[in-house]
């Protein structure tokens, strides 16, 4: 039994166990397994994926469908190309907002092996824009609106500011004052007190309380008795015929002493006095502001009553302001975006707020620099390159030409501006001689964003620069040139517009399709300007001047802190307007004006011409007896001085008199 | 954690084997530079590259590497000193700046006095270490593990049902 179950037994003790090598193959035959999947994944899918991820990215960035046609990707090569790219207007889903049939790009090897992106070329070619759509894109809902920051909020008022300013609408309250509307009956129906009325009371309560108090110290100060008393005091004095050098030393030990007190009794009147003048220049300022206040309550009557200035920068501003506002906030908008992905070197307040926490180190040794290893960003587009030609169907498709420079997260690590230049003519929408030039120059902690466009000719076509119930004008047909520049330094704004609107010429027929106004209707047709108004007068006056005008200027310009806005515009458009209105006008408006004078006197100027009479009264009462107690203690004083050099010579020349009488006898004596 | 732990435990059961001493010393070599070595930087990264895939023992090396981060940690001094002069030296400025300005390399931070210095010591010791490593492994097995092997104790431990079972298992799945 035993020898047969020995070998049995024996056998798991003779099997060899396999020998292995150096190498690791438990370990590296599934590597590199998972080497060939990552490779093989790459190879035949990542290119599909990557373009189902960027549409569905664009898809949502956007608001509406983006179709990419294929992506090619090269790991070797580091490049990445991009063809037929087409992103669907929101607006308008048959239509695409932007069509690109190719891009390029070519990344740095170098750059990536440092963990960096330096994008070597890249180019945009083909770009269309309003191209139509085979089949309408895809539209998402509109998103909820997201928190906004502080600054945000700041500009967004600052704006909404200078839309409710330019929203005014002067020709239609114009058209309002030439309808007759009496502005007499309108203030009776104005309910509620003025500013300035509810101020006059507080200011008359508030005299009243002055004038008392000025009263109580009046009393205080020092009164004839007190005079009278002195005087005696004074009279009591010994002056002469001193019998003894300490009579005259107590003589004027007592002089001083009265002295003392009078000068006291002046300091008393003296501190009366400009204790009440105090008071009485806050009463005056008062009074002053007052006067503004009168003025702010007629200013806003006048805006209730829809009275309009019609001077040429009023003019100017109704008419062109809302063209120039859009104009502004688009600039903003971009300004805002260049702001936020390239952000402007940080200040030391910035790096001390966001500065990584440092780990605890070893030992740190010392840090030998043989160049520069970081010298590349982590972005980096070194140079783009964008072309267009024009395609039929396109609207805004055109024959363009454009580059960009230099675009970094980081501009200050790479040192120079990003530039975007472009050039082109886009013959469909008849916008010729287009030229931009973009700068954003973040590489200081004073940032500089700017742009320069100008647009050599465009068709401005059914431009309604007023819409109102009351009046419509704007232009029918006319051919633009203009010249934009937006710049943000730090965080000051500087915008101008300078646009130039001429009547076309008989030929030239605009290919744009006019806007319809608020009521639904176009301008009608008549030639380069045009209005329309209600009221028969109205419509006179500004088709008379808008007949006369060969061109229209616009130059318009805002600066400053978006807290703080300043706008300029002026239009030769506005100063012939203003020269129309003169005279049927003006004559309304300034009876208008001076009928809320005449409310405003009735209610508040004769309140405050009583309360300046008391006030002027009583102060100049305040005035007389302070000045009438400090000449009575001037007197006193003199007095008193008097009265003492009085003694102090009397005792003098008796002395002289008895040392003369001394020398003479010792003459006699010595028979001189 | 669980494949270091079964590391570890490889590595006392290869200790104790009869083969494997040069795995086991080829793993202290390579701890000595890990411990060494800045612990993130390519270096680190290679020579667990290097651990990965050659059989070399990663027990044995992640012991190791515990071991000399102390030591290292006592001998920065030292290695500040020996980088330095390593840095300065004006016939590898040369070598240096072109190292400095490649890219990948700058990620060892050879440019680093105690980096640099840390490095050559641990590469300059780790070919005696081995030798030595290799040495006391063998010597080992001799003494105390031969001896271990004769007393009561681990005779009754290997009569243990426990321990067939263990054995088993091993020769199993090793």
């Amino acid at each position: 039994m035993a020898e047969q179950t020995a070998p049995a037994a024996a056998e798991p003790k003779t099997k060899k166990k396999k020998k292995k090598g150096p190498i690791r193959t438990e370990a590296v035959v599934p590597f590199l397994i998972f080497v060939a999947i990552v490779w093989a994944y790459f190879f035949f899918f990542f290119d599909t994926h990557l373009r189902h991820g960027m549409e569905y990215v664009g898809t949502n960035a956007n608001g509406a469908e983006v179709n990419i046609g294929n992506v090619r990707t090269s790991f070797w090569k580091a490049s990445l190309e991009i063809n037929e790219v087409q992103v669907t207007d929101v607006d308008a889903p048959m239509k695409n907002k932007i069509q690109i049939e190719k891009m390029r790009w070519k990344m740095m090897w170098d750059a990536l092996l440092r963990g960096k992106i330096a994008i070597e070329d890249a180019s945009i070619l083909e770009i269309a824009i309003g191209a139509p759509r085979k089949r309408p894109g895809r539209v998402l809902p509109p998103e909820p609106p997201s928190g906004k920051s502080a600054f945000d909020k700041v500009r967004e008022a600052a704006l909404a500011k200078a839309q409710d300013e330019f929203s005014k609408n002067v020709l239609g309250d114009a058209a309002s004052i030439l309808g007759g509307a009496d502005p007499s009956e309108q203030l009776k129906n104005i309910q509620g007190s003025l500013k300035a009325e509810t101020m006059v009371k507080g200011l008359q309560e508030e005299f009243a309380k002055k004038e008392a108090a000025w009263k109580q110290r009046l009393a205080s100060l020092p009164q004839a008795k007190d005079f009278d008393d002195l005087q005696k005091r004074l009279k009591a004095v010994k002056k002469d015929n001193f019998g003894s050098p300490q009579e005259l030393q107590t003589s004027i030990q007592q002089f001083d002493g009265i002295y003392k007190e009078a000068d006291a009794k002046i300091k008393a009147v003296q501190e009366t006095k400009n204790a009440i003048g105090t008071d009485s220049n806050v009463v005056q300022t008062s009074l002053k502001d007052l006067e503004a206040t009168v003025r702010q309550d007629i200013k806003d009557l006048e805006a209730r009553l829809k009275i309009p200035t019609l001077d040429v920068k009023s003019l100017s501003k109704s008419i062109f302001g809302p063209l120039f506002l859009t104009k502004v906030k688009q600039a903003e908008f971009y300004m805002a975006k260049a702001r936020t992905y390239m952000p402007p070197k940080k200040t030391a307040e910035e790096k001390a707020e966001f500065a990584k926490p440092k780990a605890h180190a070893r030992e740190k040794g010392i840090n030998y620099k043989f160049g520069r290893p970081n010298s590349y960003p982590l972005f980096w587009l070194k140079h783009a390159a964008i072309s267009s030609k024009y395609t039929k169907g396109a609207d805004w498709s055109g024959d363009v030409v454009g580059k960009l420079i230099d675009v970094t997260d980081d501009p200050p690590v790479l040192g120079r501006p990003t530039l975007a230049t472009f050039k082109g003519d886009f013959p469909a929408m008849e916008l010729m001689g287009v030229d931009g030039k973009v700068t954003i120059d973040h590489r200081t902690d004073d940032a500089v964003d700017r742009l320069d466009l100008k647009v050599g000719s465009f068709p401005v076509m059914g431009q309604k620069l007023i819409d109102s119930d009351e009046v419509i004008l704007g232009f029918d047909k006319a051919v633009s040139s203009s010249k934009f520049m937006a710049e943000l330094r730090g965080k000051n704004v500087k915008i101008e517009l300078n646009s130039l609107f001429k009547r076309p010429k008989a030929d030239q027929k605009p290919s744009v399709t006019p806007e319809p106004s608020s009521a639904g209707t176009p301008l009608p047709s008549t030639g380069f300007l045009s209005a329309q108004a209600k009221q028969p007068i109205l419509n006179e006056i500004l088709n008379g001047a808008l007949n006369d005008i060969p061109e229209v200027t616009l130059n318009a310009n805002v600066q400053g802190p978006w807290n703080g806005l300043a706008f300029g515009i002026d239009s030769n458009l506005g100063t012939e307007l203003a020269k129309a209105f003169d005279k049927q006008i003006q004559l309304k408006i300034a009876e208008a004006r001076a009928k809320i004078q005449a409310l405003v006197n009735e209610r508040i100027e004769t309140e405050r011409a009583k309360l300046t009479a008391e006030f002027n009264k009583a102060k100049a009462q305040v005035d007389n007896v302070i000045k009438e107690k400090q000449a009575e203690v001037d007197k006193f004083k003199k007095q008193v001085e008097t009265a003492k050099n009085e003694a102090v010579n009397s005792q003098k020349k008796k002395l002289e008199g008895e040392g003369q009488k001394v020398l003479d006898d010792l003459k006699n004596k010595f028979k001189f | 954690m669980v494949f270091l732990l079964k590391q570890i435990f490889g590595f006392v059961k290869l200790l104790n084997s009869e083969t494997g001493h040069i795995q086991i010393a080829a793993g202290i070599a390579c701890g000595l530079i890990l411990g060494f070595a800045p612990v993130f930087s390519l270096q680190t990264l290679l020579v667990i590259v290097l651990l990965f895939f050659f059989r070399i023992q990663i027990g044995a090396a992640t012991l190791a590497a515990f071991f000399f981060k102390f030591v290292a940690y006592l001998i920065d001094p030292l290695a500040h000193s020996v980088g330095s002069a390593v840095l300065e030296l004006p016939s590898l400025q040369a070598l240096f700046t072109t190292m400095y300005n490649m890219p990948i390399v700058p990620l060892t931070r050879f440019y680093n006095s105690i980096t640099m210095g840390s490095g050559v010591i641990s590469i300059v010791l780790a070919i005696p270490v081995f030798f030595l490593a290799k040495a006391l492994v063998v010597k080992y097995r001799e003494t105390v593990y031969a001896r271990f092997k004769q007393t009561k104790f681990f005779k009754a431990l290997k009569a243990t049902a426990v321990y067939n079972w263990y054995m088993k298992y091993e020769e199993l799945y090793g």
